[in-house]
């Protein structure tokens, strides 16, 4: 499968390298913000808030911004 | 040091500015302006205005300092959230007056980064347009969309990081941490505080001074600091601490092994056609160079914090020996694996790699950088070995240069990088790179949005953890 895979140029190595390597520590994180103790729901909740929230602003302010200069320049 | 007064003095920094701050401000905007004219300039005429744009113009060279000076402020960026995630795990309270220092290094520096991304691709809106619709089918193979998931990883966890424990030193600053083991001048309440409700905008410790002495933080800051504060409960301490440390776990492993040592190199280390581009040793050499490059920015605004603020007690002498230690070490590993680099490729190389090691031990900019770090580890190592000689002064004016001879050995090891392809591909392609107006005017203004970022950031937010390690421990228990 990885044959054809790569003969394709689709290969998945950014999925095991990223997803399966790479971003280890950050499952580990949200592991130990969810089940270490002491426990709290809320917190734990809220840290994945900000995780959600934080690229979320970024990006959104980004795409606002390249607008922005798109309307100005092109 | 008094306790009161140590958060008396890390809270001057939210005081009305100086003159002075206002003429920093001046300076740093008008790098910004000029930036932004040079940036309004290449977007009306388009990236041919850099020479960037083809291959006919710049003996082959497309990407210059732009993304020179990308992997320069990522450098910068990487080392600052490594110090800070060290001091909690590894227990170096040396450093704790520095850590957010280094933290907000790191947030700033990763914008300046993105931003050189976004200067790069010529139209802005490809960032979004091509990046976004790309990036679900891209992520399995290409490291330019991996580049993008974990810088944008790399930001969402420095900012959280910042976010959780700054909210903790909030608290702590506003209203006490909710018991009588608040933290400093919560043990001596007297003048200070009053109140422990959300919303008020009143600071024990920061007297104010300039605000008629009753506390009353401006309108801005206080409202960051309730937005910070949404859902603040006392008890959540214990848990917030050790979120941060599992935080920190992550950044620490995820930093140097698979960003800077990783992702990053790998838009490069992969590319075989490029030989001074390609090979596992690119790793370690972009992880040294960018340890290096962030250990002097923390030593430089460590040094203007405590010069502009009299912090001599609260960044003490101690700090700066600390980090030069650590300077010294990386440096020294840069160099040693610019030594692995040049006789592996100089003794009995492939054409192509001994073609681009030939080209690179030819320029002046490349010993230029070599130099100027040599120098760097001579007087550093000086200073250890001969205390005497020892000043945060003369560590500051040294830091520089490292500083420096990063930005030059990464715009010439992408310039060279593409200039030497296998084959010699670009032999008869004519011009030969220089960087254009707009490519420099990128880098001072960059720098310029990081002094206004240094500048504007204290009068909002401590920039020194007003909790200390026992303030959290009597808390706790």
């Amino acid at each position: 499968m990885l044959e054809s895979w790569l003969q394709r140029g689709q290969s998945p190595v950014g999925a095991w390298l990223i997803f399966g390597i790479v971003l280890l520590p950050v499952y580990a994180m949200l592991l130990g913000w969810f089940v270490g103790k002491p426990r709290n729901l809320r917190l734990a909740l809220m840290g994945v808030g900000y995780l959600i929230a934080i690229p979320t602003l970024l990006w959104g302010g980004l795409a606002l911004f390249v607008a922005l200069l798109g309307r100005l320049f092109f | 040091m008094a306790e009161q007064s140590r958060e008396a003095l890390i809270l001057k920094t939210l005081g009305r500015p100086s003159p002075k701050f206002f003429l920093l401000l001046a300076v740093a905007g008008g790098a910004v302006a000029w930036f932004a004219y040079a940036w309004s300039f290449m977007l009306r005429y388009g990236m041919i205005t850099t020479g960037l744009a083809d291959w006919g113009s710049a003996g082959g060279v497309t990407w210059g300092m732009f993304i020179g000076g990308y992997i320069w402020w990522i450098g910068i960026a990487h080392g600052g959230i490594i110090i800070s995630a060290a001091v909690r795990l590894f227990n170096l309270r040396t450093f704790m007056p520095v850590a957010r220092l280094a933290e907000l290094l790191t947030l700033c520096a990763l914008s300046m980064a993105a931003l050189f991304i976004v200067l790069h691709l010529g139209r802005p809106d490809r960032m979004v347009v091509s990046i976004v619709r790309a990036f679900p089918r891209a992520i399995f193979s290409s490291p330019l969309a991996w580049d993008v998931l974990v810088i944008t990883l790399y930001f969402t966890l420095t900012a959280t990081y910042i976010a959780l424990t700054v909210r903790q030193d909030l608290q702590a600053i506003r209203g006490g941490m909710g018991n009588e083991a608040a933290v400093g001048g919560g043990r001596a309440r007297g003048g200070y505080f009053s109140r422990s409700r959300l919303g008020s905008s009143t600071v024990r410790g920061y007297t104010g001074g300039q605000y008629a002495g009753r506390g009353q933080l401006p309108a801005l800051p206080a409202l960051v600091h309730r937005v910070l504060l949404t859902g603040y409960k006392p008890e959540e301490s214990k848990k917030v601490e050790r979120m941060v440390w599992w935080l920190a776990l992550a950044v620490i492993i995820l930093a140097p092994l698979f960003l800077h040592g990783g992702v990053i190199p790998w838009l490069f280390a992969i590319l075989p056609s490029m030989p001074g581009w390609y090979g596992g040793l690119q790793g370690p050499t972009f992880l040294s160079i960018a340890l290096t490059s962030a250990l002097s920015g923390v030593i430089i605004i460590a040094y203007i914090f405590r010069r502009v603020y009299g912090w001599e007690d609260i960044i003490p002498d101690s700090v700066f020996k600390g980090l030069t230690f650590f300077l010294i070490i990386f440096a020294m590993l840069f160099l040693w694996l610019q030594i692995q680099g040049l006789v592996t490729g100089l003794y009995a190389a492939p054409v192509g790699v001994e073609a681009v090691t030939r080209a690179k031990v030819h320029s002046f900019s490349y010993w230029l950088a070599i130099g100027l770090v040599a120098v760097a580890v001579a007087y550093l190592g000086a200073q250890r070995l001969r205390p005497s000689l020892f000043s945060p002064h003369r560590t500051f004016v040294v830091a520089f240069l490292p500083l420096v001879a990063t930005l030059l050995e990464k715009s010439l090891f992408v310039v060279e990088g593409i200039m030497e392809p296998r084959f010699s591909l670009y032999r008869a392609v004519p011009g030969a790179y220089k960087p254009s107006w707009i490519e420099v005017s990128a880098i001072v203004g960059t720098i310029g949005l990081v002094v206004m970022f240094f500048a504007l950031v204290p009068k909002v937010i401590p920039v020194v953890e007003v909790t200390t390690d026992e303030d959290r421990r009597e808390h706790n228990a």
